[in-house]
C-alpha cells in the first residue's frame, strides 16, 4: 500500500483529485451550459439573435458567456473546498504531516484544470461558429481569449478560498451569486465610475469588431487577475503572509487599470484595427467593398449592393458603393453601405438576408433624428417625405406609411417627371439631414 | 410501576422547536427579511438609472432574489443527519407537507412586497411567480440528490436563463426561460406552478434525499 502511494506522485495525486474533487463534471458543466448559452443565442431560439463570423465578435461572445460560467466555477469551486469543513475532517488532517498549502494546492490545480478545459470547450464551439464564414484571422484576439479564460480561472479561486475559509452549506451559492452580480454591477457602470469596469473579473475587456485589445491594457488586466487567483489560492493554503504580495500586484495593477487615460472615442482598452477595417472590392464595376473582416459576405450582398446602387444613381452622384462604419462619411462618389457587423451565420458560409443591408444602407440615407416644437407643429408631412424617399430608393412603399395617398400621388408624380425627381431628391438629402422641417414639409405637397 | 413523566423534549412546541433549530429556520428567515430588505432597495436603484426603461430595469432582482430565497429555504429541507432524521417516528409526510408549503408561501409573500408598483412589469407578481418555481425546483431536487447539494440547479438554471433569455420576448422563450418573463398571464406561470407542484408532491411523499457529501 506503500509502495503504491509513493508511486502515484503529484501526477497520481492529481488524477486522483481530478476525480474526487468534481473537476470533471465541473469542466464539462462549463462547456455544456457556455455551448447553451452560444447556440440560444442565435436563431431559431432567438429570432433577433447577431452573429459575426469573426474573431473578435467570438471573443466577445466567449466574454459574455463567461459572466455566467465564472460565477458557477467559483460555486464548484467552493463547494469542492468546502469538503473539509463538511466532513470536521480539520482536526485530523492537521496531524498529518504535509503542509496545508501543498494539500491544497492540488485540489485546486485539479479544479483549475477543469475550469480550463470547460472554458476552452465553450471556445471551441465558437471557433467552429465563426470557422465557415471566417475572413480575417489578425487582431490581438488570443489575448481575448486568454483573459476570457483567466477571468473564469480568478473567480474558481476566488470561490475555492470563500469554500475554504467560511464554514457554510449556503457558502458556495452565496459566493456564486456574489460573484454574478458584483461583475454585472461594474460592468453596468456609466460616467466616470465606468473606469472601475475593467476591475470585473469576468467580461471586463468586451472586444468589438473592427477594434483590438490594447496591449498595455490587456497586459494589466492579466496581472489583476493572476494576482487576484494568486492571493486566492494562497488564503485558501492558509498561507496568508506570503498572499500579501500578490495581494498588493493586485491592487498596483487595479490602480493601473482604473487610471488609464482615455484615448479617442474607443473604450479604454480598444484601439482600431486597420487591418480589419481595409476595404475588400469586387474586381468588376460598379464596384462593392466590405471591410476585410467581412469579406466573407462580399459575394451576398454584391447583388443587391448593385440593384440600390444603380437606384441611387439616378440621384445622387456615386458610382461604387462601399461599408462604412456607422457615423463615418463615405468618401466622395462612394454610397456609404449600412455595417455588415453581426449578419453572418453560425455554422454556414454567408448571410442569410441580404436585401436587409439595402433597406438598412436606404435607412441611414434618408435617417431623420429631429425634435423640437417645429417638428411637433409639423405633423405628419415630415415623415411623408421620408417614405417618398424610400419609395424612390428602393422601389418599395413602407407599410407603415402615415398617409399612403398622398404618398402615392406624390411618387407617381415624380417618377413621371425624372427631373422632378432628382431635384426634389437633392433638396430632401440635405434637409433631413439638417432637420430643415420647413422644406421637408415642403416637400411633402403634391 | 409508577408512571414514568414524559421526556422535557415531547411536551408541548418543544419538539416543534427542536425541529426548527435543527434546520436553522431562525437564521434563513433573519436572511430572508435581510434579502427583502435588499431586494427591495436593489428595485429602487435598478429603476433610476438613465439606462434602462424604469420597471423594465428589474429582472436582475427578479430572478436573483427569489433564487436566493430559494437557496435559503433549501438550507431548512434536511437536518444534521437524514438517517437519523428517518428513524424518528414523528417525521410524517404531514410535517414534510407542512414545512415545504409554508417554505414555499413565506418567501413569496415577503418578495410580493418588495416591487409593488407596476406589479407586472418584473414587479411583484414575477417575484411571487419565481419564488414559487424556484423552490419547486429545489424541493424536487431535495428529494433527488443531496440535500445539501439542493441548490445547485436551481442555481444553474437562473444564471443560465437570465443569460440565454431573448431581450425581445418569444413565445417559445416564455417555457423555457420562465423566470425571466415580465409577470403577465402567460405560459411561464404554467411552468412555475407545475415545478411547485412536483416539488410539494415529491417533498412530502419521499422527504429529504439522504445526505451523502
Amino acid at each position: 500500500m506503500t509502495a503504491r502511494a509513493g508511486e502515484a506522485g503529484t501526477g497520481g495525486v492529481l488524477r486522483i483529485e481530478l476525480r474526487r474533487s468534481g473537476a470533471y463534471l465541473l469542466g464539462g458543466l462549463l462547456a455544456v451550459l457556455g455551448a447553451v448559452l452560444v447556440v440560444t443565442s442565435q436563431a431559431p431560439l432567438d429570432p433577433y439573435g447577431l452573429w459575426s463570423s469573426s474573431w473578435a465578435a467570438a471573443m466577445r461572445v466567449l466574454s459574455e458567456t463567461s459572466i455566467v460560467l465564472g460565477p458557477l466555477a467559483a460555486a464548484g469551486a467552493a463547494w469542492t473546498a468546502g469538503r473539509e469543513g463538511r466532513r470536521h475532517l480539520g482536526e485530523l488532517l492537521a496531524t498529518t504531516p504535509r503542509p496545508v498549502l501543498a494539500r491544497q494546492q492540488t485540489t485546486w490545480a485539479a479544479i483549475a484544470l477543469g475550469v480550463v478545459a470547460g472554458t476552452l470547450g465553450v471556445a471551441g464551439v465558437l471557433v467552429a461558429g465563426i470557422a465557415p464564414g471566417l475572413s480575417y484571422s489578425g487582431g490581438r484576439w488570443p489575448l481575448a481569449l486568454l483573459l476570457a479564460v483567466l477571468g473564469v480561472l480568478a473567480c474558481s479561486a476566488v470561490g475555492f478560498a470563500a469554500g475554504r475559509l467560511i464554514r457554510g452549506r449556503l457558502v458556495a451559492p452565496g459566493v456564486g451569486v456574489l460573484l454574478y452580480v458584483l461583475n454585472g454591477y461594474l460592468g453596468y457602470l456609466t460616467g466616470p465610475s465606468a473606469r472601475l469596469s475593467p476591475l470585473a473579473l469576468v467580461s471586463q475587456l468586451p472586444s468589438q469588431e473592427g477594434y483590438e485589445l490594447d496591449g498595455w491594457s490587456a497586459a494589466g488586466a492579466a496581472i489583476w487577475l493572476l494576482a487576484v487567483t494568486a492571493t486566492a489560492v494562497l488564503l485558501a493554503g492558509s498561507r496568508r503572509l506570503a498572499a500579501l504580495v500578490p495581494a498588493l500586484l493586485a491592487a498596483v495593477s487595479a490602480a493601473a487599470l482604473v487610471t488609464t487615460p482615455a484615448t479617442g472615442d474607443s473604450p479604454l482598452w480598444l484601439q482600431p484595427d486597420e487591418q480589419a477595417l481595409e476595404q475588400v472590392c469586387t474586381d468588376d464595376a460598379p464596384q462593392v467593398c466590405v471591410q476585410r473582416v467581412h469579406a466573407g459576405l462580399l459575394q451576398d450582398v454584391t447583388p443587391p449592393a448593385r440593384e440600390l446602387l444603380a437606384r441611387v444613381q439616378d440621384f445622387l452622384p456615386v458610382d461604387r458603393i462601399a461599408e462604412v462604419p456607422y457615423g463615418q462619411q463615405a468618401p466622395p462618389g462612394t454610397l456609404a453601405m449600412a455595417d455588415l457587423q453581426g449578419r453572418s451565420r453560425f455554422l454556414r458560409p454567408g448571410m442569410d438576408h441580404p436585401g436587409q443591408v439595402v433597406d438598412d444602407t436606404v435607412s441611414r440615407l434618408t435617417s431623420y433624428m429631429c425634435e423640437g416644437p417645429e417638428l411637433d407643429a409639423a405633423g405628419q408631412q415630415p415623415y411623408l417625405t421620408l417614405d417618398v424617399a424610400h419609395a424612390l430608393l428602393t422601389g418599395e412603399l413602407l407599410l407603415s406609411s402615415a398617409d399612403p395617398t398622398a404618398v402615392e400621388a406624390l411618387i407617381t408624380r415624380l417618377e413621371e417627371d425624372p427631373a422632378a425627381a432628382r431635384a426634389w431628391m437633392a433638396r430632401f438629402l440635405p434637409a433631413a439631414a439638417d432637420c430643415d422641417v420647413a422644406t421637408l414639409v415642403d416637400l411633402a405637397r403634391p | 410501576m409508577t408512571r414514568t413523566t414524559p421526556a422535557p423534549d415531547s411536551r408541548g412546541g418543544r419538539g416543534l422547536w427542536l425541529y426548527l433549530r435543527a434546520r436553522h429556520v431562525g437564521w434563513v428567515a433573519m436572511a430572508l427579511l435581510l434579502l427583502t430588505a435588499a431586494s427591495w432597495w436593489a428595485t429602487g436603484w435598478l429603476s433610476t438609472r438613465t439606462y434602462f426603461g424604469g420597471a423594465w430595469a428589474r429582472p436582475p432582482v427578479v430572478g436573483l432574489s427569489p433564487l436566493l430565497a430559494a437557496v435559503l429555504v433549501s438550507a431548512t429541507l434536511v437536518g444534521a443527519d437524514t438517517d437519523l432524521d428517518r428513524t424518528a417516528p414523528r417525521i410524517t409526510a404531514q410535517w414534510r407537507a407542512v414545512h415545504a408549503t409554508t417554505a414555499a408561501l413565506i418567501p413569496t409573500v415577503l418578495l410580493a412586497l418588495v416591487a409593488t408598483d407596476t406589479p407586472q412589469t418584473f414587479g411583484s407578481y414575477a417575484l411571487m411567480r419565481n419564488s414559487l418555481g424556484l423552490t419547486g425546483i429545489v424541493l424536487l431536487t431535495a428529494t433527488i440528490i443531496p440535500t445539501v447539494l439542493a441548490w445547485a440547479p436551481a442555481l444553474t438554471y437562473v444564471l443560465v436563463a437570465y443569460l440565454a433569455a431573448p431581450r425581445t420576448p418569444t413565445a417559445a422563450a416564455q417555457w423555457w426561460a420562465w423566470p425571466i418573463q415580465p409577470g403577465g398571464p402567460d405560459p411561464s406561470w404554467i411552468v412555475a406552478t407545475s415545478l411547485l407542484a412536483a416539488g410539494l408532491a415529491a417533498y412530502t411523499r419521499y422527504g429529504p434525499a439522504r445526505t451523502t457529501s
